[in-house]
């Protein structure tokens, strides 16, 4: 079995998911990274963060769309270091459609992924993690699942599965010593928001309090603070990112 | 391997009275295989014998015979 902590990050290969392997990279885990495809994009990532005195990130071609591959990876996984200390369920997908204008197959596959992707990815974390009975799952959620926003009803809808299931994971899986809570992020500057125009990046940074859109390592932070040895003592929660998107009411 | 080896995880992950009748073991035949052991059960079966069961076969290992066939498909032969 491998000595260190093993973290596996879906959807690695930029954004949050390649901010979140850096920082992790950085304390000492062995990195499994996920990516659709094993891109350029991907390899890069894994070249980078290989790190003296630890094995070099796992690549593995994930579609979270397929729970086969989805099966395949963690037996890859296993096979490679016996353990999984940190799962980082971060790979989701974004297609901004009004409602009357979203198509099945959008929105069915954004629930796949962001959705039962996620929680298959869940199931065959914990299901390793029980062994040792210890380890963290951190999901992304969104600002979208607790507050809407137009032109994303099959995306907040699967980022609110992905809220639930923290929820009812955290409670099922603490007693076997498995942590598992969420960040939602608000707007981070990613490609997944490559499209939105200038006014409409404008309107979004006056939204937030803090008057600015997040950065990808911002997320990261929370997620490694979520992962880390550091927040031992907090299962079951969804800590907002979003530089002020959303202020709950006391 | 012994069967005695997969008798003992079943003992110890279900905490049953060493006495029990492991092999005619079915799940939920006992109050203490329900749903919630039963996962831990998995747990124990796969860390003690190093091996990675598929969903459906959590869902199929529903007696200890059925599990003794289960791990047979993975390399696992215990002798009587």
């Amino acid at each position: 079995m491998t000595e260190a902590p093993v973290a596996l990050v879906t959807g690695a290969s930029r954004g949050i998911g390649l901010a979140t392997a850096r920082l992790l990279a950085t304390r000492g885990y062995h990195l499994v990274l996920t990516g659709r495809t094993l891109s350029p994009a991907l390899q890069a990532a894994c070249d980078e963060l290989t790190t003296p005195g630890l094995s070099p990130p796992l690549p593995l071609a994930v579609d979270l769309g397929e729970p086969s591959q989805i099966a395949a990876a963690f037996r890859a996984l296993f096979s490679a270091h016996r353990r999984l200390d940190v799962l980082v369920n971060n790979a989701g997908e974004l297609h901004e459609a009004l409602i009357g204008m979203s198509p099945p197959g959008t929105i069915e596959r954004m629930f796949a992924v962001n959705a039962a992707g996620s929680l298959h990815m869940l199931q065959g974390a914990s299901r390793l993690m029980m062994r040792r009975q210890q380890g963290s799952i951190v999901n992304l959620g969104s600002v979208v699942a607790v507050q809407g926003s137009s032109g994303q009803i099959a995306y907040a809808a699967s980022k609110a599965a992905v809220h639930g299931m923290t929820l009812a994971a955290a409670r099922e899986l603490g007693p076997r010593g498995i942590r598992v809570n969420a960040v939602a992020p608000g707007v981070v500057e990613t490609e997944l928001i490559a499209d939105f125009g200038p006014e409409r990046r404008e309107a979004l940074r006056r939204a937030a309090s803090l008057g600015r859109l997040v950065r990808a390592e911002e997320v990261a932070a929370a997620i490694a603070f979520l992962a880390g040895p550091e927040s031992s003592a907090i299962t079951g929660q969804i800590l907002g990112v979003d530089a002020g998107l959303v202020i709950p009411s006391p | 391997m012994p069967l005695s080896a997969l008798r003992a995880v079943f003992v110890e992950a279900l905490g049953l009275p060493p006495d029990t009748d492991v092999d005619a073991l079915t799940y939920r035949s006992v109050p203490q295989w329900d749903s919630v052991a039963h996962m831990a059960l998995i747990a124990r079966l796969e860390s003690r014998f190093d091996l990675m069961l598929e969903t459906d076969e959590v869902l199929d290992l529903s007696s200890f015979a059925r599990c003794r066939e289960i791990l047979a498909a993975h390399g696992c032969r215990f002798d009587d």
